[in-house]
């Protein structure tokens, strides 16, 4: 799942390397509108939909916080 | 409390087209504040600023937007729609809503190694003191477009005054100011201004010369037509990252004023 979870990042921002960092949205690799398109793709590519009320910086962090938010919906 | 419910029920669908690019919690915050219409599965807002209203929307569907009209009809100064978007697709048909295009931001990146860094720095740039504030709004509102410039505000200016982010350059009085805001990520370059009398002086370029050395990352934003401040961001290694913001806006005709909450 993180390799899955890696390509989409790197779909978004091909310029950097996500496993460099351990807080994207701090560290620049990641803004608000990459966010929301971040969302969008890991609904699409795991057959999900993530709620509105989990878009927060915590859950965005790194591969391992997307990773756990993932998984919440692929087990529900 | 019902149509702020509704709001947020909206929100956690996450519907299909927004140009609102926020977090739960900024969500939250923003129909606190500001003013909000829920119709259908739509969420309009009129976000507030430069004495101007920005129209936020989230839908499913672009003609939807045409609910909105009942919302807009009473409002008495222009609306500002911003539109981001890296891709080369066709841009919604904003006009059909009175939305006519305005201009068009490119943002601009350089990360710390790329950054052309200039021989000299100039010793004429100086941190802003308090007292100059309000010769720096003065100056801000002459020069800038609030439809689609940042003006910042005296509380503003007296923050980034105390963060030493905002910078001036005096010959007797101000001549030029520029704004550095610290992200975590580096520096947001974020104003640069000259007056009108000092411009085509390398003003601009000596506040660009003492961006500070210490970010990983930064970030500008210029207007694709203003071909002095692109060439000012390529000089020092800035290039676009393929973000771009369409501003449309809508022309108000008078109307009633709407009852603010």
């Amino acid at each position: 799942m993180k390799d899955k979870i890696k390509e989409v990042l790197e779909n978004i921002r091909p310029e950097f390397d996500f496993a460099d960092s351990d807080n994207f949205l701090e560290d620049g690799l990641l803004d608000s509108f990459d966010l929301i398109t971040l969302v969008s793709s890991l609904d699409q590519t795991f057959v999900i939909s993530i709620e509105g009320t989990e878009m927060t910086p915590k859950n965005f962090q790194n591969i391992d916080t997307i990773e756990k938010l993932v998984q919440k919906y692929v087990k529900d | 409390m019902r149509d702020k419910e509704k709001a947020i029920e909206i929100f956690n669908k996450k519907p299909k087209y927004t140009n609102c690019y926020v977090t739960y919690n900024s969500f939250l915050n923003l129909i606190e504040k500001e003013l909000f219409y829920v119709t259908d599965e739509n969420i309009f807002i009129l976000k507030s600023e430069n004495n101007i209203f920005k129209f936020l929307y989230f839908t499913n569907n672009y003609d939807e937007i045409a609910k909105a009209e009942s919302f807009l009809k009473n409002i008495n100064t222009d609306v500002a729609l911003e539109y981001l978007t890296k891709e080369n697709i066709t841009i919604p048909n904003f006009e059909k809503y009175g939305f006519g295009l305005y201009k068009i931001f490119s943002r601009y990146s350089v990360l710390k190694e790329n950054r052309i860094s200039p021989k000299r720095k100039s010793d004429e740039v100086q941190l802003a003191d308090i007292e100059d504030i309000y010769d720096v709004q003065r100056i801000a509102q002459s020069i800038f477009d609030p439809l689609c410039d940042f003006i910042p505000t005296i509380k503003e200016l007296e923050i980034f005054v105390q963060n030493k982010e905002l910078f001036i350059i005096k010959k007797d009085e101000i001549i030029g100011f520029a704004l550095y805001l610290k992200q975590p990520y580096g520096y947001d370059f974020r104003l640069n201004c000259v007056v009108p009398e000092y411009q085509s002086k390398l003003v601009g370029y000596k506040f660009v010369a003492n961006l500070p050395n210490n970010g990983k990352k930064y970030i500008c934003w210029a207007d694709d037509n203003n071909s002095s401040a692109i060439r000012l961001n390529e000089s020092i290694g800035f290039k676009t990252d393929g973000l771009k913001n369409y501003i449309f806006v809508k022309k108000i005709k008078n109307g009633d004023k709407i009852n603010e909450r």
